[in-house]
């Protein structure tokens, strides 16, 4: 069990990185929220029902920390590891991101959208959920899930165009 | 509501193609009549875009070994058991430099080739203590370390009889390609005072695999600490010019190729 776990964690880890990057918008805030992810999943791994899909549940634990983290973080702010940062400097995840101003302006305008509208973007729109896998996967109803992704979207393309950043945007 | 009034929850599930096919038929026939309808749809199939586009660069990118490693290691490290401080990389303890070929291309390893000495990441150099039995083991190379070099990928553990201990040994990472492969290897073993664990570089020739460096993990005999994977590895080997560990995919091709 404990083997297979791992090995089906490991092959989970470049949706849950990208996952937890469009929640926090940094790759080193993505990877705090990622390894205690993956902590907090490995302690609670005898709660994963058979038949239950491992993504949809880790997607739940991250989010659940990340809520944790958010109030935390009101609460004392934040402080960045600069060893971490300095290792990120070799991180092809963190080059590539430098290199996308595409990936940049997004990251930065979701991070200015509510936690409620950010992680129904990253889980639908990112993530490739479908409306039905995100309302469980939030805990919430399916109509709640359309409504506040209708809303994010929108919102996101306002902030885009005042980036410049939609297709047409791009296009010129 | 007239014809043209659709919410857009709706509009946005049609941009998504997760309508039924006769709600389908309602919307596309609506957006037919009404410029206002459709430019609402396009804007859902604008934002889709918009998302997906920006987050394509990341497709393909590896990960690093580190974070393989960190699941690997769930529930071997305090940390981990605890809750407590995330993403906690161990100190890269008194390395034992050996010379070789990549000790002599690096300018870090240049001054160091055949001293004696250690190298603390972030701390400079300082005097290594004796090697642990283990590091001893590990640094002469036995076969069963270099089978394990030669023919495990990275991220799968392993059992071996290092001498009368039995080691789990645990590939870290690989790097460089087929001239100048070099791989990051955990071991680790039992001993009198609880579980003694070193780090391994090493690198392959025509002559086999040979040891760039050892290193003792967390503290010496330690009871209670077990391995933890460390950045240190990476830390060497970027020192050393290997540059960032390689995809599983290019490490298959070089594990293949041995076999």
């Amino acid at each position: 069990m404990s083997e297979a776990f791992k090995t089906q964690l490991v092959s989970l880890l470049p949706r849950l990185r990208r996952h937890a990057l469009a929640r926090t918008g940094t790759v080193h805030a993505a990877d705090d929220l990622l390894q205690a992810t993956c902590e907090r999943a490995w302690k609670c791994r005898d709660q994963l029902q058979p038949g239950t899909r491992m993504d949809g549940w880790m997607f739940t634990i991250m989010g659940n920390l990340h809520i944790d983290d958010i109030r935390a973080v009101a609460r004392r702010g934040i402080a960045a590891d600069p060893d971490l940062l300095d290792q990120l400097a070799d991180d092809a995840w963190q080059r590539r991101m430098e290199g996308s101003l595409a990936l940049r302006k997004v990251l930065a305008a979701m991070q200015e959208l509510p936690i409620t509208m950010r992680e129904v973007l990253a889980l639908v729109t990112v993530d490739g959920l479908s409306y039905r896998e995100a309302a469980d996967t939030l805990g919430i109803p399916l109509g709640t899930v359309m409504s506040r992704l209708a809303r994010a979207r929108m919102e996101l393309l306002r902030r885009m165009e005042a980036r410049e950043l939609t297709r047409e945007g791009v296009a010129k | 509501m007239n014809k043209f009034d659709f919410l857009d929850e709706t509009l946005m599930a049609f941009a998504d193609d997760a309508l039924s096919e006769a709600e389908r038929a309602m919307v596309a026939s609506a957006a037919a009549g009404d410029a206002r309808t459709a430019a609402r749809i396009e804007a859902f199939r604008n934002s889709r875009w918009v998302l997906e586009s920006a987050f394509e660069p990341l497709r393909g990118a590896p990960l690093p070994a580190s974070l393989t490693a960190m699941v690997y290691h769930l529930g071997t490290t305090d940390s981990n058991v605890t809750g407590g401080s995330r993403w906690r990389w161990p100190d890269w303890m008194h390395v034992r430099l050996s010379g070789g070929r990549l000790l002599a291309a690096s300018a870090l390893a240049a001054g160091l080739l055949g001293l004696t000495i250690g190298y603390e990441a972030g701390g400079g150099a300082v005097v290594a203590p004796a090697p642990a039995n283990l590091a001893q083991l590990v640094h002469a190379l036995p076969k069963e370390v270099a089978e394990v070099l030669e023919r495990t990928p990275s991220g799968d553990e392993v059992s071996v009889a290092l001498g009368a201990r039995n080691a789990r040994l645990l590939p870290l990472a690989s790097y460089g390609g087929t001239q100048d492969w070099c791989r990051e290897l955990a071991v680790s073993a039992p001993s009198g005072q609880g579980l003694e664990s070193v780090q391994l570089l090493a690198c392959r020739s025509t002559a086999g695999w040979h040891a760039v460096a050892v290193a003792e993990v967390g503290p010496h005999g330690s009871a209670g600490r077990d391995y933890v994977p460390a950045s240190g590895g990476q830390d060497l080997a970027r020192a050393l010019g290997l540059g960032m560990p390689i995809p599983a995919a290019a490490e298959d091709v070089l594990l293949h190729r041995q076999q």
